[in-house]
Formats: structure tokens, sequence, C-alpha cells
């Protein structure tokens, strides 16, 4: 049954997202099998198992985010044995997914989009149907004017700024089964992008230069709602906020463009 | 009877004045139209799963008014002043004894500006700005900017300000490429790009304001001089690229009356980049010479 965009919704742990596009792939791990001595392909040869991966675009909501929320259960519970996936449901069809990755960008003046990319190691049941939405958000959207970058002291400009947190899983497959018994974390990994306008370089190997550039440094995204003059609605009910203080530097470039200031777009990373 | 219930809905152009300048407001005059403008950069997006009833509504894009003036140039072509990196602030009252601006904005910075005169007409000049403040019907009391055209309006002085008027009979156009030919128009751009610098969280509470505001020089110039033929003998597209440089050419507009100067436009460098020449059956050839000139910091 043909299923219009209206009527596309997918939830993650029974929470909506704020999606403008959805892409859900399986593949199969197909290889050709020749044999010497015949002419033409003998067999196909299957080296691995389905693989099923489903990426979403959506909008920050700082006020009910789901995914926020798995990225910090993650976190504090990152090499734990017994991982479980987060349900995700699209439509009527539904799947246990590990989140691969999730990141987001901050441009002055625009809403924060994010992306996130999840994979699915076992079976989905249920198919795609056309009934009406059972999204129920309660949705603001997170925005650039509702954003704060804690620079302590410090006073260095962020034009812009880019968060992404990626997670490395490891499938547990024993002989026998087509679904895996286990899977572990192997790592988790934070990449922050973000341009100055004040030049600063790495100074020596591994440097953590942060508390050259800002200190006591967290991001905070706020609740957006449109401000007025009297009163500040930018309230601290829900905020999400970001560490941005601990990794290390990973490059910094500066970039001379015509018509414009001289911009350090400087790369951290940090390892879990 | 009727003549009341007329003048109680309308402002008229005699009850209304406008205040420009940077720190130091001064009334304008020769301004035939105005326009000012904003819109917020409010938008729907539909989203998967949404109804009509759901769609998102956000925000995109910096808040940037615009603003856009006509004048004929009276006693001084007053815009010119706003081509480099000074804000113009504007202030219109609709009572002309009235210190409340019924329109304002402040931090418009000129992004263009044209001049231009032909035979049986004024010079006039057309100035667009962009507005990265605010714009609209503000409260004057929180803006200081305002305070010296609220002072004074409060003064009582409605005498306006001098008014001498050029026309085309008191222009000089000195161009080292023609010099007897009847010159029939011209016109001048100024196209000034401006460079608005947002930051991340600058802006949290506050009016979305950017941080740095850049001129990006340099001010590119474009002359357009329309005249009939007499002693120019024309180019020709090859030898459009040598001896196309002009040094110390000049438009300078005059009081028709006393021939005091008015405004003087003068370019050290211009360059001759194009030529239109038209011929029809009941006027004489004419030809449009375009030059091309840049002011630098």
């Amino acid at each position: 049954m043909p299923v219009y965009f209206d009527n596309i919704d997918l939830r993650v742990n029974e929470t909506g997202l704020i999606c403008d596009s959805i892409s859900l792939s399986s593949s199969n791990q197909v290889s050709e099998a020749y044999q010497i001595g015949r002419v033409g392909n003998a067999s196909f040869s299957i080296n691995g198992p389905v693989t099923k991966e489903l990426s979403a675009s959506f909008f920050l909501n700082p006020r009910n985010d789901p995914i926020f929320e798995i990225v910090e259960n993650y976190k504090n519970n990152l090499f734990r044995e017994d991982f479980h996936g987060e349900l995700i449901q699209l439509t009527n069809l539904s799947g246990e997914f590990f989140l691969d990755s999730l990141s987001f960008e901050i441009t002055p003046n625009e809403p924060i989009k994010c992306s996130a990319a999840f994979s699915c190691y076992g079976e989905l049941s249920g198919e795609i149907v056309d009934i009406a939405s059972k999204n129920q958000i309660d949705y603001s959207i997170a925005h650039a004017w509702a954003t704060k970058v804690n620079k302590g002291t410090r006073n260095n400009t962020i034009l812009n700024l880019s968060y992404s947190v990626s997670f490395d899983w490891s499938p547990i497959y024993i002989l026998g089964q087509k679904e895996p018994v286990n899977i572990h974390c192997n790592k988790m990994m934070e990449d922050i992008d973000f341009s100055i306008l004040e030049y600063t370089g790495i100074e020596y190997s591994g440097g953590n230069f942060l508390s050259e550039l800002i200190d006591n440094d967290y991001l905070e995204i706020y609740d957006f709602d449109i401000y007025c003059q009297s009163g500040d609605q930018h309230q601290a009910h829900y905020t999400r906020r970001f560490s941005i203080s601990d990794p290390l530097i990973q490059s910094s470039s500066l970039n001379c463009p015509i018509d414009d200031f001289s911009i350090t777009n400087i790369k951290i990373k940090q390892f879990f | 009877m009727p003549n009341d219930i007329v003048s109680n809905f309308r402002i008229r152009r005699e009850n209304e004045r406008i205040f420009a300048g940077t720190s130091e407001l001064q009334e304008l005059s020769g301004v035939q139209s105005a326009s000012f403008s904003y819109s917020s950069q409010l938008f729907n997006s539909k989203t998967l799963g949404s109804k009509n009833n759901r769609l998102i509504k956000t925000y995109s894009g910096p808040k940037i008014g615009s603003a856009s003036l006509d004048s004929i140039i009276t006693s001084e072509d007053f815009f010119l002043q706003f081509t480099g990196e000074n804000p113009t602030n504007i202030f219109l009252v609709n009572e002309k004894n009235s210190s409340e601006a019924f329109q304002s904005f402040y931090s418009g910075y000129l992004v263009s500006h044209s001049v231009s005169c032909s035979i049986n007409s004024f010079a006039t000049s057309n100035s667009t700005f962009e507005i990265v403040g605010d714009i609209g019907n503000i409260d004057t009391e929180d803006n200081n900017i305002l305070l010296n055209a609220i002072n004074f309006i409060n003064s009582g002085d409605t005498s306006g300000p001098d008014f001498k008027i050029p026309t085309y009979g008191s222009i000089d156009v000195n161009f080292d490429d023609f010099s007897s030919d009847r010159v029939q128009s011209f016109d001048i751009q100024y196209t000034i790009n401006r460079n608005y610098r947002y930051g991340v969280g600058e802006s949290f509470g506050a009016s979305h304001v950017p941080f740095s505001i850049k001129t990006n020089y340099p001010i590119e110039v474009d002359v357009s001089i329309s005249l009939e033929l007499d002693q120019y003998s024309g180019r020709h597209l090859a030898e459009s690229l040598c001896n196309n440089n002009f040094s110390n050419s000049s438009i300078v507009l005059r009081d028709c009356e006393d021939d005091s100067e008015i405004a003087r436009y003068s370019f050290e460098n211009i360059y001759f980049v194009a030529e239109n020449l038209s011929l029809d059956v009941e006027n004489n050839l004419v030809a449009e010479l375009n030059y091309k000139a840049w002011i630098f910091q």
C-alpha cells in the first residue's frame, strides 16, 4: 500500500522525531563464487548477515529528544556486556536498532538540524502501513538564537559549531545462529568542529589546547521560543548541555578568504 | 464636516519630516518617496508524519530590514557620505511638531546609491539600505541616537533645511573622453558590499544583531553617460581594451541660481567599458558610454 509522507512516523523508544527525511536500507552481503574448471558463476556466497541501516534527518527538539537520551545512556554504560538496542518504529515496522552516529550543526540564525544513523542486527517485524500518524510530539525547535556557549573568561567568538558522536559496535555471532548473541561497544568517539576568529595552532604533540581558547566550556541549547522585549523566554527547563572542554585537538586550520575575516577551523576529538 | 473626517485619517506629506544621520541626525530635504520594510524569516517546514496543523514553524536567516529613499538632490547629496563604515539612522515623524517617531530605523547600511539626471528633469538620487539594527515603530525613549532629532523637533523649528537645487543647466560633466558633445543624461551607481558576521551564542537573549559589520572594498561605481555626438569619434571593440583609462573625471552639480557647488563626483581613474550607439529617424544619433571606477578605503 502506498504511504503518503504525512503518515510516515518515526518513533525512537516510543518518542516521535521531527524528521524531514528517513532512509531505511537492507542489503545482503553477497559475493560471487567461481570454480576452477568451470565456466561462469558456480554459485553465490553469503558473506554475512543481512545489514539493515536506518538514517534520519530531523530538527533538534531540546524538550523531548530521544536520541540524546540514548547517547547519555550509552556514555554512562559504555562497556557493559549486555547492550540492548533501541526500539525504532517506522509506522508499523519495528526493530531493535543500535545508534551508529548522531550529529548536528549550529549555524547562526538557523534552526538546528540533526542526523542520526542506526544499524539493526536482528529481524524487523511488522510493515509500513498507511495509518494516521501516532506521533504526539511535544515539540520545540532548537535554534542558534537560543544557544549559548559558555566561554568562561575567554571571549572567542564562535562562528559555527558542529558536533558528532559515533559508536563502533561489535556483534558476536556463533555458528548455527543468524543473529548475534551479543553486541559490544568497542569505542565511542566525539568530534567537535568549530570556527573562531583568533588563530590558535597546535603547540605540541597531543596538546590539549582548549584551555587556551575557552575555559569551563560547555554548550547549551535551549528550548526555542520567540524572544520578546520583556523577559527571557529561553528558560532552562529544556536544555541540552554538551561539554566541549575535554577533548584533544585534532587539527587547526587557518583559512583566509576574500572579503571576510581569517577564520581558524578547529577539530577536536575525544575517545571513550 | 467631510473635510474633518478626511483630514483625521490621512498622513499627508506636509506633516511628515525625515531626519537622518549617524550620531547627529539632520532633517532631509528633497525626499520624494521612501519605503521601509521588514519581514521575519518565519518558515513552515513540512515533516514526515505531519498533518497540516502540525507544520514546524521556525526561523531561518538573519533579521535584516530594508529601506529605500528617492530624492531630488537639494543642497547636498546627503547619503553619499554613508558609503563607508558609518551606519545610517532614520527617523520619520508624521506630525510636524511631534517628537514621536512614526517610523524609524537604526544601524542601516547603505548598499546602493545612484544619482542621475537628464535633460528636462531634476538630479535625483536613490539610496537603498540594509538594516541590521531595528526598524519600524521603535520606542524613541530607548534610543539615544534619535535624541537630537527629537530635541530639534521640540525646539519648534519647522523652517526646513537650506534649499538649493541643481537643474540640468547647472551640471558640469568633465570627462577627458569627450568635450563638446552634448550630454543628454548621466547615471552614477555606487554598489557597496557589506559583510555581516553572526556568532553562535552571541545573540542569546538579545536582538540577534551581527557582532561585526565590514565593508568590502573597493566600492564599485558604474557611470553611464548619454550624449549626442559632436566630436566624439567612437571606439571599436578591439580598441576598447587599450587607452580606456581616464583620470580626473568629474560630474559637478551646481545651484541653478548662484552656481555654488552642491555635489561633486570625482574619479581619479575611471575605465571605459562599453558603448551603445543608437540612431533612429526621429532622433539624433546618441551614444551611451559606460565607465567603471573603484573607490578604495
